[in-house]
């Protein structure tokens, strides 16, 4: 998984829960690369789950929620750093569809062997769309966190309906999004 | 841990992490490196091949072509009608053969950006008067009227005069290919609104699609591709007209409506010098010969520009 991710994670919980809070998670998750993450390198992603397992138990947050505010606040993220991909999209729906063709696509010409997660999108009603998620790591949480600053960044009311399908060869889940109507 | 303590770990991390990405970026850079003089070695040895290939191709074709004139001048006795007819099939296919690669050649160059243009500036209607009293010749020929209309004081342009001459040239060839006896082809040259030289060759033959148009100047692209296709070529006159234009910092567009017209424009960047051309046309003789007529207004009035 790219460094990128895992040094956003580490200045989230610097962020929100401090400096102490960090050091504590890094000394009890011990995370092979010993928590020094570059955005350029490559880690293993047991080491982020790790370190979300062991902050979940110390803030005493679900594992889930603390995937999904991680997503939340990834996005953001990413709108400072990626702005070139927010220009043509308008919207929640017309960004999403852009993730599979033109998002990944970018990142595999910087990152050739950068393993990123597989989108199909399906459209049964104009505000109503299925975003189908296959990734061979079980971070559908943070896909969903994802979704939801996305809606965020254009300002749009969703509502998310999850549903995970089994596999045991990867995480495979269905978003039903739908979009409110503005009050 | 005091927080002296906490900022230090926070710190050797990120020494640590810059470290790493200090490493990638240098075996990244690296790789590059390498790819960069890979990509370069290969360019070389293409252009290397194709300096070969022409003088390798060239050269016996030259022969071809050359004994073929000779024999078919009789200098070196009669012959038969027959064998009349044989030779002129050979030079024909031996000219056609040499077309072909002079226009690999030419993109090959174009792509490679080695294709050396000499820019100067160039009256357009002594450039191309001997191309278009040839054309209207072929024209005749294939019993289609080809009109030219050269506006009066057209400006001194900067292009390279050889050039010039192949664009020119291939938009004829392309025009003449693609049109049916009776049809008019008209050649124009004028000063356009923007106060540009503007060259059209516009034909009434086959015409082309949207994707048509999109896939024209693709090389080697054909409307009619495949094994069953009407018209020889190598699919290469528009990809090379496209090429020099940008080369020499003109530009070219199509317009084209299938069965109905086609019209093919490039626009020259003026000349810093004032003046006109001065060569002269064959006067008008019948509707089939190359026409010039001197016109003071520029075509749009005719309803060309509106194609």
């Amino acid at each position: 998984m790219k460094g990128l991710v895992f040094s956003e994670l580490m200045d989230m919980v610097e962020a929100e829960h401090g400096l102490a809070v960090l050091q504590d998670v890094l000394d009890q998750a011990q995370p092979s690369s010993g928590g020094a993450y570059s955005a350029v390198g490559n880690y293993d992603h047991q080491e982020l789950v790790s370190i979300l397992g062991v902050l979940s138990r110390k803030v005493h947050q679900p594992l889930p929620d603390l995937l999904r505010r991680f997503g939340e606040v990834l996005f953001g993220r990413f709108v400072i750093k990626y702005p070139d991909f927010f220009v043509a999209p308008q919207n929640t729906f017309e960004f999403l569809s852009t993730v599979d063709r033109t998002v990944h696509l970018e990142v595999r010409k910087l990152y050739e062997k950068a393993e990123l997660p597989h989108f199909d999108y399906e459209y049964p009603a104009p505000d109503h769309m299925v975003v189908v998620y296959r990734s061979c790591r079980p971070l559908a949480d943070l896909a969903e966190g994802l979704i939801l600053g996305c809606a965020k960044h254009y300002r749009e009311s969703i509502d998310i309906e999850r549903f995970d399908i089994p596999d045991e060869t990867q995480s495979h889940s269905r978003f039903h999004i739908k979009r409110r109507s503005p009050q | 841990m005091t927080e002296l303590d906490l900022l230090r770990k926070k710190l050797e991390r990120e020494r640590r992490a810059r470290e790493e990405a200090e490493e990638i970026i240098e075996n990244m850079s690296r790789k590059l490196y390498s790819a960069k003089l890979t990509a370069e070695l290969a360019s070389k040895t293409k252009s290397e091949f194709l300096a070969n290939m022409n003088h390798e191709l060239r050269t016996p074709l030259n022969g071809i072509l050359g004994f073929c004139d000779v024999l078919l001048s009789q200098v070196a006795g009669d012959l038969t009608g027959d064998q009349l007819d044989f030779l002129t099939q050979i030079r024909s296919s031996g000219a056609r053969l040499a077309k072909t690669f002079g226009q690999i050649m030419s993109i090959a160059s174009l792509q490679d950006g080695t294709e050396i243009l000499r820019i100067e500036e160039v009256a357009v209607e002594d450039t191309i008067a001997d191309m278009l009293s040839a054309a209207g010749a072929r024209a005749q020929a294939q019993e289609m009227i080809f009109t030219v209309d050269i506006e009066a004081e057209l400006p001194i342009v900067k292009a390279d005069p050889i050039a010039l001459l192949k664009m020119i040239s291939n938009l004829i060839d392309n025009a003449l290919k693609y049109s049916q006896p009776g049809k008019e082809i008209l050649f124009l040259a004028y000063k356009n609104t923007e106060g540009a030289v503007q060259i059209d060759v516009i034909d009434q033959g086959l015409g082309m699609t949207e994707e048509e148009l999109r896939n024209a100047i693709v090389p080697f692209y054909q409307a009619d591709g495949g094994l069953s296709r009407k018209h020889e070529g190598a699919g290469l006159g528009l990809s090379i007209v496209q090429g020099l234009a940008e080369a020499q910092g003109a530009s070219f567009a199509l317009f084209s409506v299938p069965h109905t017209v086609t019209r093919a424009s490039i626009v020259f960047p003026l000349g810093d010098r004032k003046g006109s051309s001065s060569a002269s046309l064959p006067d008008a003789g019948t509707s089939h010969r190359p026409v010039r007529t001197t016109v003071d207004r520029a075509p749009a009035a005719r309803g060309v520009k509106s194609l």
